[in-house]
């Protein structure tokens, strides 16, 4: 599928902040993927994202994009990237053709009659301003922006947060449409995992600041399994399969990411199920447990 | 007992939007998402049980009294969250907290520190400085203080990430395990609801299109997905929305056993979730 | 009504602090260098009444009207929560914007023109007056409805200094509720008076009141 320099390439990545850091954050995301960035409030995914297009300085590591230092080609960088923010900043009193004509004259490559052909698809008049667009809109707007210069990769932050499952689902369409050019790939970040298991190739789950993997999600969703049972699964000799644990009045929940080994121990009287991407963020960060 | 809310009939006409004759049932004990597209009107019929906004017609019962009649003796019983929060967000929390405690004969001070302290809300910092999800947090922090017997929740889940909305419908359902209180939550994120609500209300375009148990619902709908032959007249009137794919035709139904007579081969069914039923109505209206 | 008190002390304590002790100070330093004990009056129940229109813009400008709404309260008694906080913010300030008055050295106003009978007679018709007016106003209009009181009242002024025959018929219309201060105190005695006028601003703020209650109802948030 993916040969050839990776559209995203962290290594080693970190930033302190007063009372958080980012860590040792390496992942990479192949030509023609796309790739979830996932994980709880505050574990750093807005201050990755912010590190890859340099809005941030980073203390240390590695970002490359399409092999260029994020910061050594900034521009050359940016103009190949297309970024759409979760909480679209632009002015409210302007409207959206003066706004894209205060953004176009930065990229070279800007693409009149896509952007035209985008605002028609979404429905957005170009006279409108920007401030009396529903939230949906607002993002739309962004992204038509982000899809209007040719850009090699999408970069978003949260672009699905407050909006129905009819956008989400449009919206993912035209990811998936966007990916149809395997030399394009996307990154975004989401709270919203059905989305991210309907349509990402790989996933990132980050907490606290570090990455506590970084996946194929196909290979991630098989791996993982929750485990259900009684006390029995509490028992000193299987803690090490477990990574996560939880107990709900008499029924404990445990994810494991080592299913035969499970199925040796219990052979019977358990319930294992494949977990979703929000089970194993949940159980990886609220299970009492291991890791 | 009486049931939580009771709404009948209620009415509401905006200049582009109306509610009309919107009808359902809270019982007590019980959790019901409410869902629809932006513009549904889920937040309208929140503003209307708290006569933020003012009826065109119709009945809303809080525990057997008229929302509006008995205003201040509903309102002590009810817990709100709402999504554009309705705060001074120039005050501190502390502060914010201190104006709206003394209004509940029921606040419960503990508990208020208690969720505060399991939120991780900082107290002193002003409400302008927190993060959306931390803005909803506080919310429900207070909404949680005063023993309410019904939670009115607009979109609690926006902006959290999956984890604290997890815990947040664990809660929610450790709240109605006192079969006195009850929970109605609008929310985008369906698959929440298919977790934690026991009845779900969808509304489209200001009109309630079921009001059912989750099990019903998942018996009721389905998504046919089949060859062209699904377009054809007949097929018509089985399907609330239709969809062309590269593959062929995907439609949803509310009556599988007619579509099962209709087309006895060559169509596939598969159990609709919620979010299928909200995409498809929403492309079967501009199919109508 | 004390929930309503502590809701706007809770939300507006720094607002509140800061500009009660701002304008007394000021009407302090005023009550020095002025001599007619009417318009004395009359700035200073202007001055107070701002401190509430500043509360009242603050609140629309955070869109919290929604949070009252929410609160077991009827809309009524929002209202009426409202008022009395006006008032008790506003007799507030004015019992500081005397007491520094009557500290502050210098000639001007004497004490009996700051808290005799009649000069309290008269800060309270005045305060009545205007929020008599800027309530209802405020109610309907937000924010708006602040700068038309503020903007028209300044209007006023400068019509007044444009055209002098304006401004007679301005002194008229404000010196009325001096006069009618006076009137009473003639009439009534001391005792009387004060009956009498209380019962009229009592009066005049019910009806300002229920026409506040009125347009609050068909407010929609």
């Amino acid at each position: 599928m993916t040969n050839g320099v990776p559209a995203v390439k962290v290594k080693g990545l970190g930033k302190s902040y007063r009372d958080f850091s980012l860590r040792d954050v390496t992942f990479s995301l192949p030509r023609g993927t796309i790739m979830g960035l996932i994980g709880p409030n505050g574990a750093g995914k807005t201050t990755i994202i912010k590190l890859l297009l340099n809005l941030l300085r980073r203390d240390e590591g590695e970002v490359r994009i399409f092999g260029l230092d994020a910061r050594g080609h900034e521009v050359e960088v940016k103009r190949r990237v297309g970024f759409v923010h979760d909480t679209p900043f632009f002015c409210d009193h302007l409207s959206l053709r003066t706004l894209k004509a205060q953004v176009a004259p930065f990229y070279p490559d800007w693409d009149e009659t896509a952007f035209r052909g985008l605002l028609d698809a979404f429905e957005l008049p170009a006279g409108k301003r920007f401030g009396k667009l529903s939230r949906g809109m607002k993002m739309k707007f962004s992204l038509a922006l982000a899809l209007s210069h040719n850009a090699d990769l999408l970069v978003l932050d949260e672009p699905t947060s407050g909006l129905d499952p009819v956008f989400r689902r449009d919206l993912l369409g035209r990811l998936s449409a966007f990916l149809q050019d395997p030399a394009k790939s996307v990154l975004f970040s989401t709270h919203i995992t059905t989305d991210l298991e309907r349509i990402a190739d790989y996933v990132t789950f980050v907490r606290d600041g570090r990455v506590v993997f970084s996946a194929p999600k196909d290979e991630t969703l098989e791996r993982w399994a929750v485990v259900k049972g009684g006390g029995e699964l509490l028992a000193e000799e299987h803690a090490g399969l477990w990574r996560g644990l939880r107990k709900r009045e008499f029924v404990v929940q445990a994810l494991t990411d080592d299913v035969p080994s499970v199925r040796r121990a219990f052979p019977s009287g358990v319930v294992v199920e494949r977990a979703s991407l929000e089970d194993i963020m949940f159980y990886l960060t609220r299970g009492n447990g291991h890791a | 007992m009486d049931n939580a809310l009771e709404i009948r009939g209620l009415r509401k006409a905006y200049k582009g939007f109306a509610l009309k004759d919107v009808s359902f049932t809270l019982a007590p004990g019980t959790i019901m998402g409410l869902v629809g597209p932006n513009g549904a009107g889920k937040t309208t019929v929140i503003k209307l049980i708290l006569n933020m906004v003012r009826r065109g017609a119709g009945e809303i019962r809080v525990f057997g009294f008229d929302a509006l009649a008995h205003e201040r003796t509903v309102k002590a019983r009810i817990g709100f969250v709402h999504e554009t929060p309705v705060m001074v967000e120039d005050a501190p929390l502390n502060a914010i907290k201190a104006a709206v405690a003394p209004f509940y004969k029921t606040w419960d001070e503990r508990r208020f520190r208690d969720l505060a302290a399991e939120f991780g809300l900082p107290l002193s910092k002003k409400f302008k400085a927190l993060s959306h999800g931390m803005k909803m947090k506080f919310q429900l922090a207070l909404a949680l203080s005063h023993h309410a017997d019904l939670l009115l929740l607009d979109e609690p889940t926006s902006g959290l990430d999956p984890v604290f909305r997890r815990e947040l419908l664990e809660r929610l359902s450790d709240v109605i395990q006192d079969e006195r209180k009850a929970v109605l939550f609008s929310t985008h994120i369906t698959s929440d609801l298919e977790s934690t609500a026991d009845t779900i209300t969808f509304l489209h375009r200001g009109e309630v299109v079921f009001s059912l148990p989750k099990d019903e619902v998942r018996e009721t709908w389905a998504v046919v997905k089949g060859g062209r032959e699904l377009l054809n007249g007949g097929g018509r009137g089985l399907f609330k929305g239709l969809r062309e794919t590269p593959w062929g035709v995907e439609a949803l139904t509310a009556d599988v056993p007619a579509v099962r007579r209709a087309f006895p081969s060559d169509v596939v069914v598969e159990r609709a979730s919620i979010e299928d039923i909200m995409v498809f109505m929403d492309q079967g209206a501009s199919h109508a | 009504m004390r929930e309503f008190l502590l809701k706007d002390f809770h939300l507006h304590k720094r607002t509140i602090i800061v500009l009660g002790t701002l304008y007394p100070f000021y009407i302090g330093f005023v009550s020095s260098r002025i001599n007619s004990p009417r318009l004395f009056a009359l700035m200073s129940a202007f001055m107070y009444a701002i401190v509430v229109l500043i509360l009242y813009t603050r609140e629309d400008k955070f869109k919290a009207a929604g949070l009252a709404l929410s609160l077991p309260a009827t809309r009524r008694r929002i209202i009426l929560g409202r008022y009395a906080t006006g008032w008790l913010l506003m007799i507030g300030s004015w019992i500081l914007g005397t007491a520094i008055s009557l500290l502050w050295p210098g000639p001007g106003l004497k004490a009996d023109d700051l808290v005799g009978i009649g000069a309290v007679l008269l800060i309270l018709s005045y305060m009545t007056a205007v929020v008599a007016v800027f309530q209802p106003l405020t109610v309907q209009f937000g924010l708006a409805g602040v700068l038309v009181f503020l903007v028209g009242t300044q209007i006023l002024g400068v019509l007044a200094m444009m055209f002098r025959a304006s401004v007679r018929t301005i002194k008229t219309l404000l010196g009325s509720v001096g006069r009618g201060v006076d009137a009473a105190q003639a009439s009534f005695g001391p005792a009387g008076a004060v009956a009498a006028v209380l019962i009229v601003l009592v009066l005049v703020n019910y009806l300002s009141f229920e026409l506040s209650v009125l347009l609050f109802k068909r407010k929609e948030f």
